[in-house]
């Protein structure tokens, strides 16, 4: 396989990538914003696309801001790049904007996620734009958005932790999967968005530029590359992320993420890695070998 | 009287480039960056910050022009359809000479709540090359860098630092020289840089 398929030229009849050039301009000019407070989320007028909100509507607005001819898109939904939702999202930058796509990490410059953070290490020629159902770590703890954005400005994060706190004292252990929230750049308290909590220290320091973008919610935000990331913590209980020693049936790898798929009515389940390009090429030889 | 305006040779995609420019030195302060696209300058703009207005500015925020840019106001209100005001303090963006550009604190800083709604500071410098003795850290920076430019006023850095006070609230600055573009958004610590031998 190719390591990009070539675009056939823009779709006749719309701007390149599908949005006017007026909100295109709207939305960068609150990615510039975004960029220079990171983890801040700054408030933009999302537009209705041709794809229901929920269904990557946020991230689809930032691609279709970044995306130049030369660029070449990567889009994955948990990892796969082969899911309706990537494989929708992939086909509509394809001929509203004309560009290459590709399924190789190592051979995109934008990579549009849902839900994960490749595998394979990225670089600082890459941008990272994440679909967000829900940018707002504080609205399981505070649900008024007016007193969010208090406790956003004022640092007030005191709830959050009495949320975390509160499952290690139920629990024994943070009981919270995905979504665990993060400070970024020891100030602000955001939503990884839902990746699973294998991936937040993929987060921190990063040598990516990450840009996170909530079409319902109308909310974009950033991490800078290079950007301290700290998942929210105690010093007492620090931040761990869940491993094991299962193996990815298909490739082998034990340090990946692994999706489990149940297989008959008796329980046997087989693991797979969620990152299926980062799968394939381990079966193939090495993620670095062609 | 004819109003001197400009537009870029291929509007989608030079404002593009020029985005993923301005968004790059934004994500990687104090690293100088070369503009892809020079539209015909405006008189009292750069070719870059000419680009740079073309890219970001529009209908929908206001601009304000230091005394040597102020020749550019009725190009930018045709070509962008933005409004320009002669208050600093209103202003979205600004577009000054590093010289002209006065007391930072002159300019919006956000709120609390919303520092995003700060101003955006367009600043022409003399040069791309050339030693401050200012060392910048922050997120962005994988390791200090040494600020490169020249032109830049003497005052600048302890304005710059009182406004450090103030995070998240503070001005974002984009530096011209020519063709080249570089940032200093506010999260950006400044700090003289240790004496070499002289």
């Amino acid at each position: 396989m190719s390591a990009a398929s070539p675009g056939a030229g823009p779709l006749p009849g719309y701007n390149f990538a599908y949005l006017d050039e007026q909100t295109r301009r709207m939305i960068r000019r609150a990615l510039l914003k975004a960029v220079a407070i990171p983890g801040h989320q700054v408030p933009f007028a999302a537009r209705e696309m041709p794809l229901p909100y929920g269904w990557g509507t946020g991230g689809l607005q930032i691609t279709a801001a970044l995306l130049g001819r030369d660029d070449v898109l990567k889009v994955i939904d948990q990892g796969a790049d082969d899911a309706t939702n990537a494989t929708s999202i992939r086909r509509f930058f394809a001929r509203t904007a004309g560009v290459a796509t590709t399924e190789r990490t190592d051979a995109a410059s934008i990579i549009q996620t849902r839900h994960r953070i490749p595998e394979t290490p990225l670089r600082p020629d890459q941008v990272l734009v994440y679909q967000v159902p829900d940018p707002e770590p504080l609205r399981g703890v505070e649900t008024r958005e007016a007193e969010a954005r208090r406790m956003h400005a004022a640092a007030d994060y005191g709830l959050a932790r009495v949320a975390l706190y509160e499952q290690i004292a139920h629990y024994g252990r943070v009981r919270q999967a995905y979504n665990h929230p993060v400070i970024v750049n020891r100030r602000y308290l955001a939503s990884p968005s839902p990746i699973p909590r294998f991936d937040n220290p993929k987060l921190d320091h990063s040598p990516a530029l990450q840009l996170f973008g909530a079409g319902r919610e109308r909310r974009v935000y950033a991490i800078p590359p290079h950007t301290p990331v700290h998942s929210l913590d105690f010093d007492d209980v620090p931040f761990t992320v869940d491993a094991d020693d299962t193996a990815c049936s298909l490739c082998g790898a034990t340090d990946t993420y692994l999706d489990e798929i149940v297989l008959d009515d008796h329980g046997t389940r087989r693991y797979l890695c969620s990152d299926t390009d980062f799968c394939r090429r381990n079966r193939d030889g090495g993620p670095d070998h062609e | 009287m004819a109003t001197a305006t400009t537009v870029f040779r291929d509007p989608v995609h030079d404002a593009q480039r020029t985005f993923r420019c301005a968004l790059e030195a934004m994500a990687r302060p104090a690293t100088w960056q070369a503009l892809p696209a020079a539209p015909e300058p405006l008189p009292g703009l750069g070719p870059g910050a000419t680009a740079l207005a073309l890219t970001l500015l529009d209908h929908e925020v206001t601009a304000w022009l230091g005394p040597g840019a102020r020749a550019a106001g009725p190009g930018l209100r045709f070509a962008c359809g933005v409004a320009i005001t002669e208050a600093p303090g209103q202003a979205d963006f600004a577009f000054a000479a590093a010289a002209e550009l006065g007391d930072l604190s002159a300019f919006a800083a956000g709120s609390d709540t919303t520092p995003e709604t700060s101003a955006t500071l367009v600043v022409e410098v003399d040069d791309h090359e050339g030693e401050t003795g200012l060392l910048c850290s922050g997120p962005g920076l994988a390791a200090p860098t040494p600020l490169r430019c020249r032109g830049l006023p003497p005052a600048f850095a302890a304005q710059w630092r009182r406004q450090a006070g103030r995070l998240p609230c503070g001005v974002d600055v984009f530096l011209l020289a020519g063709r080249r573009l570089a940032a200093l958004p506010r999260t950006v610590e400044l700090q003289e840089a240790p004496c070499t031998q002289r």
